[in-house]
């Protein structure tokens, strides 16, 4: 049993920009995470993060930018908040030791990125969330912080309402801890592992929503998922849109620069949701290339590129075979970041009191139906630090509670009695089926035959998976059991999802309906909530969207 | 194509000492060794541990010995391993102990990254936040400018900022292993980092002090395996060099190593050779020679021992020039 | 006739005399003609650039341009001397900043360069120019059940985008050499590990345990004795053998020789020319175990 003031879940971003926030006041906040921190997936992002700095430019356009992208569905009071505190967030990384590409003027560089209408994504070469990360890192150990690494959180705790902790799972010894806490904020990132061919780390399953929804907290806007335009075609492995806002084309197989079509002005910098349907019509009418569309660069030149794309031309190199210099590189749409998630306010603050989220895992929400580019390593460090912020506060304020230690026992049984299971299914193959099957039907364009026959598969797959058996018996580093668990996350995850996807009856931002192909906001400008009903079920609420300055209008590129 | 994974498989609940076990697997184009495990968790066997994340080269899970080479598993292509060494051989990381299978007990490791203060030093601690400053409307934000000259040593694809720390030097340096408590290549290259940051404030030179303390840079054996198995390209052996540069220019030379490569200049400086009895009274002092006499005595047995008095190289003059033109001779 | 400028470095001069002997002693009996540079100094020692970086390419990029003149490339008999020559090669073939700045002070004492010279290790030498079959071709004496350990050492493996004689991961120069002359190479992991000279003076214990750890490890795979193509791993491995011993607590008693020595031996050379008796751990066994091919 472990007691602290603040148990932050997740050391990726968001979680370590709140650990910062809350050591710098010397609060006693222990970071837990099922990875060590500098393995979390934030540090696979690679392009930018946006903030307005240049003089032409203004945080109201960024705003506005924001709101468009989002289709209308963003908040905008948390948007405003987004972007006019997305430079001092920049500069106060850059004073914590994060270094950025300069400018010809030693101001920070920035490069163009899609549905911006100016060049204000701030970069470290094509690596700018490892740059983050680490240097976040770098100062959550400033601040001695406890780092309980390779535990993995299977619930969260309550007494009358409000939060008292989690319940984490060992992962070294098997052990199961009770981890007694005032406030608990959960920045576990998203679930990119329901889908195959997608951009994220095979951690990335989801855990965090689950176990929110599972301790009654709403799922918002859960239907919302980005499909990143350009991925490797035979791995996803991500391949940045910095790409694009240094000036690379996407080509179909006629070598025609397709997007002249579906977004003329803005063309391959139109927002993700725009490009990967472009390039799914291009691949569906048979202009592909084997199933995938080309993003050439090479016109850029060998300088360029190895100058602002070295890890892109390195990873083409090492997992597609494609020198990029020389030849243009295979990709096609992969899923890659979720707009919904656990729902919160500006402050991070969720339904519980004392527990808050931030970062891929909340839905504040500042993206929307489609986040753009440069927007996400945003949204973690500014709603990172005001949860910080916030619960800082909070504590002042805080009683002391109750720690139901039965929680603890609960979760070990669950383990105990899957680890016992011989049950003949594998939960490796069982999770292939699920992400091949909502890759090919809860994907970039939608439809309710379709999403039906998905969501009779998760129900089958849910049956198959009480068959699940475990080849491992042991308890040092058990992550036969650990993938097992986390397989039973993204399972709820894909059902949520989906039955989110079924009720949308209508076509906004990344969620597309054939149909239903028009937006409609007189019926759905709203979020959908999402929570379990009890039955084995979920039932969905709505909420309304806060629209403050930005009447919705017509969206074009 | 079917190939052979022969695993490094440990589980301290059960086994005695550590065994291997070989598993079959089908081949697909472009398989690479993480592929190849998963594989043989999802469909044969779940008990087989390692770690793994990204599998895109960044996260830097998954280092593991393959075929005797440290690598990333899921940046190594099965197709070549399988052409130069027939098998696919996994192992854990050197260099630190085994928890089970291929995952090892990195808190060593990460240890040695807290010991050399991986950030910025001289700031005041209250100094971000109170700098924090929202935007009104229709406000802009002013920035502090540095010059792209001022990050030269930050900012290249291959500079120590894009170390993952993936412990792939760390598995094959040749320090550690003769010393298990030396800093080693990733943290040295962390320690390198800040050193070069224009935003460091170290006034008193901190950084290499503690630095040139033992287990610190002087402890390199120079034995290049970091920046030949670097995984990112990086080179700690070259920032360890650089920081050795350092700490003479600063005359920080307290330490044996400093003094070892002072007197290799001055010995060149004078003779144009190595002298190597100088050297060896210079690095480690007199205790250093006396510690040094049943060799220096045997070797002298087999009539080992060189020249005291060194002849000079012809054209002596042109090394010396070397030394003027660098400016060089105050510091002989 | 194959000639090059001979760069035997300091050691080979000095307390490593029987190397240079014996270089000397083969590249006769190979038809090589060595040009001895009086001119050139010490490379740095692998450690020179910890001084100032400017430096190690200074007085390297002269030697370079002493052979240069000659219109020859460089032999070079120690892996730290042939690493540091070919990365100051490199940078100043790649970096047009470093050779302006080093021409400028080459041009004061006469010299200039301009990067045509290779500079070569003798195991590399003998695969690479000479071949294998003239080595087979002229040597008398058959090495036949001789266990040999090759040790690469550090210098000519690493860093293989500088030093690209061989693969850095899975090397075969060397037991090819071996196999050539008739030996047995003994395969074992640490032959492409660090000898950990460069800290001998700094640090005895973690530089001896490294030479401890590779010859045990050799001995346990029953070599009868080690080769190495470098003589700062020499001294490592032979001279400091007893204290090696010590830092890893185990008994390790196996001969070292030179690379140049035991080729030496095969073309002929008396074991008193090879300097057999300069070593540190006895020979004897060795010799006895080549006296039986000849009985």
């Amino acid at each position: 049993m472990f007691k602290h003031d603040v148990v932050i879940v997740g050391a990726g971003l968001a979680g370590l920009r709140a650990a910062v926030e809350l050591r710098k006041k010397g609060i006693d906040a222990v970071i837990v995470s099922k990875v060590y921190p500098t393995r979390s997936h934030s540090g696979a992002a690679q392009g930018g993060v946006n903030a307005a700095f240049d003089e032409k430019d203004s945080w109201e356009s960024h705003f506005f930018d924001t709101v468009k992208g989002s289709d209308y569905l963003g908040d905008q009071d948390a948007i405003e908040i987004l972007t006019s505190e997305a430079p001092a967030n920049i500069l106060d990384l850059q004073r914590m030791g994060v270094v950025f590409n300069r400018n010809d003027f030693g101001g920070i560089a920035q490069r163009p990125f899609g549905g911006q209408s100016f060049p204000r994504s701030c970069y470290y070469a094509d690596a700018v969330g490892h740059m983050m990360l680490h240097g976040l890192f770098d100062n959550v150990l400033k601040y001695k912080t406890k780092i309980l690494y390779e535990y993995f959180v299977t619930s969260l705790v309550t007494d009358n309402g409000k939060v008292a902790g989690v319940v984490a799972y060992d992962i070294k010894t098997g052990n199961f801890e009770g981890i007694a806490a005032k406030a608990v904020l959960f920045a576990t990132g998203g679930y990119g592992q329901v889908y195959s061919s997608n951009t994220n780390a095979l951690i990335n399953t989801g855990d965090g929503m689950a176990v929110s929804i599972k301790a009654g907290v709403p799922l918002m806007d859960m239907e919302f998922v980005q499909f990143h335009p350009t991925t490797l075609k035979s791995t996803g492995i991500l391949v940045t849109e910095g790409a694009r806002g240094e000036g690379a084309y996407l080509l179909n197989s006629l070598g025609v620069r397709f997007m002249s079509k579906y977004a003329p002005k803005a063309m391959e910098l139109a927002p993700r949701d725009v490009v990967a349907r472009a390039e799914q019509t291009e691949i569906n009418e048979g202009r592909g290339v084997e199933g995938a569309i080309l993003l050439d660069v090479r016109h850029l030149g060998k300088e360029r590129i190895m100058e602002r794309l070295p890890q892109i031309m390195q990873l083409s190199i090492d997992f597609e075979g494609v020198n990029p210099v020389y030849e243009p590189i295979p990709i096609r749409p992969g899923a890659h970041y979720s707009m919904g998630g656990i729902k919160t306010d500006y402050n991070g603050r969720t339904l519980i009191e004392g527990y808050y989220s931030a970062g891929e895992s909340a839905c504040v929400s500042v993206h929307g139906a489609n986040r753009l580019g440069g927007n996400s390593l945003l949204d973690t460090v500014v709603f990172g630090r005001r949860a910080g912020t916030d619960i800082a506060e909070y504590l002042k304020s805080a009683r002391e509670r109750k720690f139901d230690e039965s929680a603890v026992k609960r979760d070990e049984e669950i383990f105990e009695n899957l680890k016992k299971s011989s049950g003949k299914e594998r939960y490796g193959l069982l999770k292939s089926e699920l992400q091949e099957e909502m890759r090919a039907d809860v994907g970039v364009f939608r439809e309710e035959n379709a999403m039906k026959r998905a969501l009779e598969k998760i129900i089958e797959l849910k049956e198959r998976a009480k068959n699940i058996g475990i080849d491992d018996k042991s308890r040092t580093f058990n992550t036969d059991l650990v993938e097992a668990f986390e397989f039973n996350n993204i399972l709820l995850i894909a059902e949520v999802i989906t039955r989110g996807a079924i009720l949308r009856q209508e076509s906004r931002g990344a969620h597309y309906r054939t149909d239903f192909p028009e937006r409609d906001d007189e019926k759905w400008l709203k979020h959908t909530l999402a929570v379990l009903d009890g039955k084995g079920g979920i039932k969905f609420d709505f909420s309304e969207v806060s629209i403050t300055k930005f009447k919705p209008q017509p969206r074009t590129y | 194509m079917e190939f052979r994974i022969r695993a490094y498989r440990f589980n301290p609940e059960a086994d005695k000492k550590p065994y291997y076990k070989e598993y079959t697997v089908e081949d697909f184009p472009g398989m690479t060794v993480l592929n190849a495990l998963m594989k043989v968790k999802a469909e044969s066997d779940g008990t087989l541990s390692f770690r793994r994340s990204c599998r895109s080269a960044i996260c830097g899970s998954c280092a593991m010995k393959i075929n005797g080479i440290t690598k990333l598993a899921c940046k190594t292509q099965v197709g070549p391993e399988i052409d130069k060494f027939g098998i696919i051989n996994v192992e854990p990381l050197a260099n630190m102990p085994v928890i089970r299978d291929l995952i090892v007990d990195q808190e060593n490791f990460f240890n040695k990254i807290k010991e050399i203060k991986p950030y910025l030093l001289g700031q005041r601690e209250d100094e971000a936040y109170e700098a924090f400053h929202v935007l009104q409307e229709g406000e802009k934000i002013n920035q502090p400018l540095y010059y792209k000259s001022e990050f030269q040593n930050l900012t290249g694809n291959n500079d120590t900022p894009n170390c993952i720390l993936c412990e792939c030097c760390y598995s094959e340096c040749g320090g550690v292993v003769g010393n298990p408590k030396y800093l080693g290549p990733a943290a040295l290259a962390k320690l390198y980092r800040y050193s070069e940051d224009p935003r460091d404030n170290d006034r008193n030179g901190s950084r290499l002090v503690n630095g040139s303390k033992p287990e610190g840079i002087w402890d390199c054996v120079h034995c290049q395996s970091c920046e030949e198995f670097c995984p990112k390209g990086i080179s700690p052996v070259k920032s360890i060099v650089k920081l050795h540069e350092k700490a003479v220019k600063n005359s920080i030379t307290f330490s044996a190593g400093s003094k070892h490569v002072v007197s290799i200049a001055k010995s060149i400086g004078e003779t144009g050779r190595l002298d190597e009895i100088k050297v060896a009274f210079e690095s480690g002092g007199i205790t250093g020679l006396i510690s040094d006499l049943p060799v220096a005595f045997g070797a002298g047995l087999k009539g080992k021992i060189p020249p005291l008095r060194h002849k000079l190289i012809k054209d002596m003059e042109d090394i010396r020039l070397a030394y003027k033109e660098l400016d060089l001779e105050d510091k002989l | 006739m194959i000639t090059y400028a001979y760069y035997p470095g300091c050691v080979a001069q000095e307390s490593g005399k029987e190397l240079d002997n014996s270089v000397k002693f083969i590249a006769n009996k190979l038809g090589v003609n060595l040009i001895p540079m009086p001119e050139a100094s010490c490379c740095g020692g692998g450690v020179i650039d910890g001084f100032d970086k400017n430096l190690k390419l200074f007085i390297n990029g002269r030697t370079l341009a002493l052979a240069e003149k000659e219109g020859l490339d460089i032999l070079t008999i120690c892996n730290t001397c042939t690493l540091t020559l070919s990365e100051v090669n490199e940078e100043l073939i790649n970096n047009p900043r470093s050779l302006e700045k080093t021409n400028g002070y080459l041009a004061k004492i006469g010299l200039r360069y301009s990067g045509k010279v290779k500079v070569k290790h003798i195991l590399y030498a003998v695969r690479d120019d000479i071949g294998f079959d003239k080595l087979k071709e002229k040597a008398v004496k058959s090495l036949k059940g001789l266990n040999i350990a090759p040790f690469y050492g550090c210098h000519i493996l690493r860093p293989s985008s500088v030093v690209k004689f061989d693969d850095v991961e899975n090397p075969r120069g060397f037991e090819e050499l071996i196999k050539a002359l008739g030996g047995e190479p003994v395969s074992y992991a640490r032959r492409i590990n660090c000898c950990g000279f460069q800290t001998i003076l700094v640090n005895e214990a973690t530089s001896t345990s490294l030479a401890g750890n590779a010859i045990y490890e050799a001995q346990q795979k029953n070599a009868d004795v080690m080769v190495t193509p470098c003589p700062l791993c020499h001294l490592s491995l032979d001279t400091y053998q007893t204290v090696a011993a010590k830092s890893i607590n185990q008994k390790l008693s196996l001969p070292i020789l030179h690379l140049p020595q035991l080729i030496g031996i095969a073309l002929g050379g008396d074991y008193a020319e090879m300097g057999f008796s300069r070593h540190n751990i006895s020979l004897r066994s060795v010799m006895a175990k080549i006296r039986q091919n000849e009985i």
